[in-house]
């Protein structure tokens, strides 16, 4: 690219017009009477330089004097070229394929565009640079490699698609900077339409803002929930927000359903750049699939729908071997989402049945036998084969420490006060085995993972503590429940933003799962250890999967108020900053104006010697 | 022999005493040489006309080879001619080109025809029973009629003296007209540069040969050429004016279109030269750098003209 620092001098070429004339007044060429030109004539033809060449060479003279003004014009001007240093192969195409690419303008989308743009760039690809292709969604994401084949990268150009993200483009040319072996001399290029408010400054030249798009107005749903009444059981409420950005008043008819049920059907009234909230509360049960919608045309439609699912989480089954214990008891009635089974005495052959059956066994005073495969908690109640030995007791034990698991991390135990304790001295080979708090004399509370068996222990009887009545209690209880059976989905977030991974955890004994899209495409993951983290979330709607006899669903919603907003607002690096100091970010500024006098100098030179040699013959 | 004294000035400047001089040797040689020029067989006009021997000259190529002599031939491995005498009277009619171009060279090709012309009258007088001289460039000219004797030469040269030179050159239409002129074939002999600025030049010149070669003229080409068109000093951006119709044409000399000229030259003095042997017509081609009476006495002595 050519820069030039003083363009009003370009003004000089006026006087090549001056020079036609001066030309036209110097002595004209020498004229010579010769017996006849026929020949002459001929020999001009035979040499195969027409006329018009021939008179291009008669006035080379001419030819050099406006050369020399073009020249000097240019030099005057401070013209520079500014070109990439040696390395300068490597370049990052990054595209926005954030919700408000989906845009609809002349022609199609703003994403349409910006591929158009991106085949653009990737054609213009000179021979050996490589390109590394990336999307920018509400995580960046690597489409390609570094590649040098063109095909490739529009291959894998073809397959890249708009999702309903909220967008977050720095981190994305954070990591394209990132990417760069040499941030001097590469280059970042970035399609987008500019509808975000992330500071794209990274102090960098390197970074080449391609902005695609035109103006467009949209009315989204930035909020919907539905969401059982805390407390009431058969009341549930519904929460919608819509906002109008475009700079008109707007009436937008509004709905909800669940189940296919109406729950509500509204015309909102929406000023300019207005946004209504509505807290709808409904007699019954909330459970199953919720939809929420806006009917009206917009540019933008991906965010005139919402989901939401209800009533799917699973119960946690817990068995309690206790002689009665209120305070036990009733903190299991404040958690939620807990079926809690009670009995008296446990039979030891029953026990690994009982332990395969319910997510946790808890044993409260209630001497067990051989714990078989299975989750425990052991409260003041020592079974056969336990990684400890007890040696008899210690009275007021005084809580001096605790450790860093996450079983009693945010959990407060100051305040607990205890009568008497079970001494508890380590066994041979106690390998697996933590210590979640401990006194001067003994520990308190361990937790071990062994052969199948996973136990918190609690070596005091609640009832001879003031455990119970701390707030810390139904803490620790939550947080063992959470240790002792992690892969529930008990506390499973049901509705994401998309783009969010969902961690989805089922029984160890699946190994395969499969996930139905919101577009009805069906895909099957594969599990490790009971465990699988989706991330393809990228569009929403709702999500449905099946492991095993297991059928599950959750939600995936822009509902973004700043992606809704499509307003090209973006402010982008200036492309005139970033050549000026181009010298220092990887860019050479060749200076031409010494190249152009040299040039200009010469050609007054060679019509000085034209000229001249015309006058020796005159 | 007297020089005539009747010379202008501007004889005097043409044919000054030096030139008179040159005539007056040149007389010693003319009784033997001019013979052969009209006796002989090198036109096909007067073949078989005379019976009487007369001399021998050097074969060339387009005379008839019945008239060789085979025991010369045998003895001395050369081709000769026999030449017989002529029982006609023949005139010579002097052609002479006064057209722009003329006046070019150092010395002029004009005056170099001039003299050329004025020492064939004075041969031909001194020879032949007649001798006329007729100038042309667009058109016919001025004309000397046919004299006779070797005292007319004055008036030979007075009326060379009196010429002028500067119209464009027509051969096609100013021979023609000469040829219907003339009443008996004899010998003519065209002393032109050849030149016009016609392009179609060759063309034209052909037609008037042929004009009078229908006509039944014995025909020799004296083609003049000055220096400074055989090897042009030009260089550099010109505007190049011609001589004979005043066209321009701008031009940069170099040695590359100087090279190219000579080339053209040469293509166009062959053509000439080919036509000329193909038609019977003897074509002698003269420098005006070389001494006229040279071109008489050693040039032209080579060709048929001058034995």
């Amino acid at each position: 690219m050519i820069q030039l620092a003083y363009p009003w001098a370009l003004l000089s070429l006026l006087s090549i017009p001056l020079i036609l004339v001066l030309y036209s007044l110097r002595p004209s060429r020498r004229t010579v009477v010769v017996s006849s030109t026929s020949l002459w004539r001929e020999a001009i033809r035979e040499r195969k330089q027409g006329l018009g060449l021939q008179k291009l060479l008669s006035d080379l003279g001419l030819l050099a004097l406006l050369l020399f003004a073009l020249a000097m014009s240019l030099g005057l001007s401070g013209p520079s070229l500014i070109t990439r240093s040696a390395d300068r192969n490597d370049a990052v195409l990054v595209v926005d394929v954030s919700a408000s690419m989906q845009t609809a303008g002349t022609g199609g989308t703003r994403f349409d565009a910006a591929k158009q743009r991106a085949i653009g760039l990737i054609r213009d690809l000179p021979d050996g640079a490589r390109m590394l292709l990336m999307t920018s969604g509400r995580a960046p994401a690597l489409r390609s490699a570094f590649e040098s084949e063109s095909e490739t990268l529009l291959r894998q150009l073809e397959r890249i698609e708009p999702t309903d993200e909220a967008g977050q483009p720095r981190e994305a040319l954070a990591l394209a900077l990132s990417m760069l072996r040499d941030r001097e001399t590469g280059r970042v290029y970035f399609v987008t339409d500019g509808a975000f408010d992330d500071d794209l400054d990274f102090g960098t030249s390197n970074i080449e803002v391609l902005r695609v798009g035109e103006p467009a107005r949209n009315v989204a749903i930035t909020r919907f929930d539905v969401r059982p009444e805390v407390g009431a059981g058969d009341r549930f409420q519904v929460l919608l927000t819509v906002r109008n950005y475009t700079d008109e008043e707007m009436v937008v008819p509004a709905s909800v359903t669940l189940d296919r049920k109406t729950l509500l059907e509204r015309d909102l009234r929406l000023g300019p750049g207005a946004r209504r909230t509505l807290v709808l509360p409904l007699e019954g049960k909330a459970s199953g699939e919720a939809r929420a919608r806006i009917e009206l045309s917009d540019d933008l439609r991906a965010d005139n729908q919402a989901f939401a699912v209800l009533g799917t989480e699973e119960a946690l089954a817990v068995l309690l071997f206790s002689k009665g214990n209120y305070y036990l008891e009733s903190a299991f009635s404040a958690l939620p989402n807990v079926n809690l089974t009670r009995l008296d005495t446990v039979r030891e052959d029953d026990l690994a049945r009982q332990a395969r059956i319910h997510d946790v066994v808890i044993f409260d005073g209630v001497a067990p036998p051989a714990l078989a495969p299975g989750n425990y908690l052991l409260i003041d109640a020592v079974a056969p084969g336990l990684p400890f030995e007890i040696a008899g007791s210690v009275a007021h034990p005084a809580i001096e420490g605790k450790g860093a698991s996450a079983l009693v991390r945010n959990v407060d135990l100051s305040g607990v006060r205890i009568d008497e304790a079970k001494r508890i001295v380590p066994g041979d080979g106690a390998t697996g085995v933590q210590r979640l708090f401990w006194s001067e004399q003994t520990t308190l509370a361990l937790a071990w993972l062994q052969g199948g068996v996973r136990a918190v222990f609690l070596g005091f009887d609640l009832s001879r503590s003031t455990f119970p009545l701390q707030a810390a209690f139904p803490l620790f209880l939550d947080e063992s429940l959470s240790w002792l059976r992690p892969r529930t989905n008990r506390f499973a977030r049901t509705q994401l933003a998309a783009g969010e991974i969902h961690t989805i955890s089922v029984p160890e004994a699946n190994n395969e799962l499969i996930m139905r899209m919101p577009s009805g495409d069906a895909a099957i993951f594969e599990l490790q250890d009971g465990a699988l983290a989706f991330n393809d979330t990228s569009a929403a709607g709702i999500y449905r999967y099946t492991v095993g006899e297991v059928r599950r669903y959750f939600a995936v919603n822009l509902t973004d108020e700043r992606e809704s907003d499509v307003s090209q607002r973006a402010a982008l690096p200036d492309p005139r900053a970033a050549t000026v100091t181009s010298a220092t970010q990887g860019q050479i500024t060749l200076a031409l104006w010494p190249y152009l006098v040299a040039v200009a100098l010469g050609l007054l030179v060679l019509e000085w010697a034209l000229w001249s040699s015309g006058r020796s013959f005159a | 022999m007297t020089a005539p004294s009747t010379a202008t000035e501007e004889h005097a400047f043409v044919f000054d005493s030096e030139f008179l001089r040159k005539l007056e040797q040149l007389e010693l040689l003319a009784k033997k040489i001019f013979r052969g020029l009209l006796r002989g067989e090198h036109t096909t006009s007067r073949r078989g006309r005379g019976l009487e021997f007369s001399d021998f000259r050097r074969y060339r190529p387009g005379d008839d080879f019945r008239y060789i002599d085979w025991n010369i031939y045998s003895r001395l491995d050369r081709l000769v001619l026999k030449l017989y005498a002529s029982e006609e009277d023949v005139t010579l009619h002097v052609l002479m080109d006064t057209s722009a171009s003329m006046r070019f060279g150092d010395p002029l090709k004009f005056d170099y025809a001039r003299r050329l012309a004025a020492a064939l009258a004075y041969i031909g007088l001194n020879n032949l029973d007649r001798v006329s001289l007729t100038t042309f460039a667009h058109e016919l000219g001025a004309s000397l009629p046919p004299l006779k004797a070797r005292h007319r030469m004055a008036a030979v040269l007075e009326f060379l003296a009196g010429l002028e030179c500067g119209a464009p050159t027509r051969f096609r239409s100013s021979l023609k007209a000469f040829a219907s002129r003339t009443r008996r074939p004899g010998l003519v002999i065209l002393v032109s540069d050849l030149l016009s600025a016609d392009e179609s030049q060759e063309g034209e010149t052909r037609a008037g040969l042929d004009a009078l070669r229908h006509r039944g003229h014995d025909v020799i080409v004296l083609h003049l050429l000055s220096e400074e068109e055989i090897e042009p000093p030009l260089d550099g951006a010109l505007r190049l004016v011609d001589s004979e119709d005043g066209t321009e044409l701008k031009v940069t000399v170099d040695s590359q279109l100087r090279e190219v000229y000579r080339r053209r030259l040469r293509a166009h003095l062959d053509e000439l030269e080919r036509y000329c042997l193909k038609a019977g017509i003897e074509y002698l081609r003269a420098s005006t750098a070389i001494p006229f009476e040279d071109v008489l006495l050693r040039y032209l002595r080579q060709g048929s003209l001058l034995r």
